[in-house]
């Protein structure tokens, strides 16, 4: 099975705490795979050298075993498959959900301000067929009802889901979801998981650093676990689960 | 939606007939400059409204406009139709100048580089004796002459003033309604999440800056060939204020808030004829109940 990521010796240092200290892990296509490991164990560090928000003071990143992501800028790692969300939930407030959507499928390739500006008859088709597929992951997602709203008036769970449905709208490669449930209450949970299950199918491979182990173990098929900026095991959930290790390094300095 | 339409109808013959309702010339000039702040307005609402930026360069923009435009028609005898565009050039121009550099850096250093820009203009048109004799500016701007056809009564020029007003917001309206008017709204909402989707902040914002510079050295030339003269005041502070306050109070990322922004800050002081002190007080007092009361709007 081939890797849609494939990090090696990531090292990221802040002025003398090293943050992540020699990472590498293999993220294998179409899996959801997941990250854990205690707060300060550098899991968004990881996400950000990933997508390229920090850059790492050494080691690679590359994308499908081809394209060499390694400090590349965050616009051209996102348009090239890697779409991430981030711990403090974002979205584009004062936008409309649907613009929301549209927003997030915004780098296609070909894009031209000022043909799109113009509004040249390309550019009006292209914008046809993302907002039936914005339409139809609205449906999807549930939020059809809030399709003209400010995405400022969703609920935090809502946000959440809307979220997810921009990462999808990009047509990732892989997503780097950081904390997907992480605040949302049981019911959403449920909502969040059946989306996130279904993401394989879709052609999505997610990469999750999620709090919520019950979720992790649940959905992922392999688990990576970090401590203190070092890979400290990987396996499937049942093999980490049995890691004395993990729950260690959990209590440890909790 | 019918409300709206009928609105829009009423207004529009209101425009049009303006000049039938009105034969004070004083009022038709008054009208005239409210075309020019139109454009001038939507200049600014681009960068400021729907990128969040805060520019100084408006005047900058505007004085090469009026600059270029009145070289070109003094010196070369041009026609308006030709000056216009080289002053729309000249904008764009400047904003890639301006832009290219600051916008990379930081949305403060755009601030500031905008700033230096205005002041540096200012101070080459006081000083490039032999091209805009400094001080003493330049008299005897040609009426603008479109294709052959001159526009030199007033009320000719309150119809060219509102046809550009007119053009002016057909463009932003047209932009902001593309893709790429989305782009602007993402990158100016949260930077990190448009950069996550695939945006590009930088090149979105430059692209935005110079569709402004052009469209502000476009106000610049009509100006020049309205007023018929200029001096390097034309680089001056006094029209950002207004500028601001124009696109601020009328509604910044709104494609009509700008424009009632402009006719009414334009007529509202003549037509009260508020005293230069008291409308600097009025919009110090306003100014500041807008830091106050929204402070997202400007430092976001």
């Amino acid at each position: 099975m081939t890797s849609v990521l494939s990090v090696r010796d990531i090292v990221k240092r802040y002025r003398g705490v090293t943050a992540l200290d020699g990472v590498s892990l293999a993220v294998r296509a179409g899996t959801i795979t997941g990250l854990i490991g205690p707060n300060g164990s550098g899991k968004s560090t990881l996400f950000d050298c990933i997508s390229g928000f920090q850059r790492a003071d050494s080691g690679s990143v590359q994308l499908d075993e081809r394209t060499d992501l390694t400090g590349m800028a965050a616009v051209r790692i996102a348009r090239a498959g890697v779409r991430r969300t981030f711990q403090q939930l974002k979205v584009f407030a004062r936008l409309s959900v649907l613009d929301n959507l549209l927003a997030s499928a915004q780098a296609a390739p070909g894009y031209s301000a000022l043909a799109e500006s113009l509004h040249l008859p390309g550019t009006r088709r292209h914008e046809r067929a993302m907002r039936e597929r914005a339409l139809q992951v609205l449906a999807e997602i549930r939020l059809a009802p809030h399709a003209a709203s400010p995405a400022a008036a969703l609920s935090y769970g809502q946000k959440k889901l809307l979220e997810l449905g921009m990462a999808l709208m990009s047509d990732p490669k892989v997503m780097l979801l950081d904390e997907p449930v992480a605040g949302v209450n049981p019911a959403l949970i449920e909502d969040l998981r059946r989306e996130l299950v279904r993401m394989p199918a879709r052609g999505v491979t997610l990469f999750v650093v999620e709090h919520n182990l019950q979720l992790v173990f649940d959905i992922c098929d392999w688990i990576f676990v970090l401590d203190r900026g070092r890979l400290l095991t990987a396996g499937t959930p049942d093999q980490v689960a049995k890691d004395e290790r993990v729950i260690e390094s959990y209590l440890g300095h909790g | 939606m019918n409300r709206r339409t009928a609105a829009f109808a009423a207004a529009g013959l209101v425009v049009l007939a303006f000049p039938l309702l009105v034969q004070s010339p004083y009022l038709l000039h008054i009208a005239v400059v409210t075309g020019i702040y139109v454009v001038l307005a939507q200049s600014l609402n681009l960068v400021l409204g729907y990128c969040g930026l805060l520019s100084l360069a408006t005047p900058a923009f505007f004085g090469i406009g009026a600059y270029v435009a009145t070289l070109l028609a003094l010196r070369a005898g041009w026609d308006t139709a030709a000056t216009l565009v080289l002053a729309a050039a000249g904008g764009l121009v400047a904003g890639v100048a301006i832009g290219f550099p600051s916008l990379r850096v930081s949305r403060h250093a755009f601030v500031i580089v905008t700033l230096a820009a205005t002041l540096l203009l200012q101070l080459v048109a006081l000083n490039w004796e032999d091209v805009t004799r400094g001080s003493l500016g330049l008299p005897n701007i040609p009426s603008a002459r479109f294709l052959g056809f001159a526009v030199v009564e007033r009320t000719q020029w309150y119809y060219a003033a509102a046809f550009a007003a007119t053009c002016a917001v057909a463009l932003t309206g047209l932009i902001v309604h593309s893709r790429f008017g989305r782009a602007m709204l993402a990158v100016r909402d949260d930077e990190q999440l448009a950069a996550a989707c695939g945006i590009d902040a930088f090149r979105t914002r430059l692209f935005a800056f110079c569709i402004s510079g052009a469209l502000a050295a476009v106000a610049g030339a009509l100006y020049a060939h309205f007023i018929t003269y200029i001096d390097p005041g034309v680089f001056g502070f006094s029209v950002t204020e207004t500028l601001h306050t124009m696109v601020i109070l009328g509604g910044a990322g709104t494609l009509w808030g700008p424009v009632a922004g402009a006719v009414i800050f334009t007529a509202l002081p003549e037509a009260l004829r508020l005293t230069p002190e008291l409308r600097s007080l009025i919009y110090g007092a306003i100014l500041l109940a807008i830091v106050l009361y929204q402070p997202r709007r400007l430092l976001g």
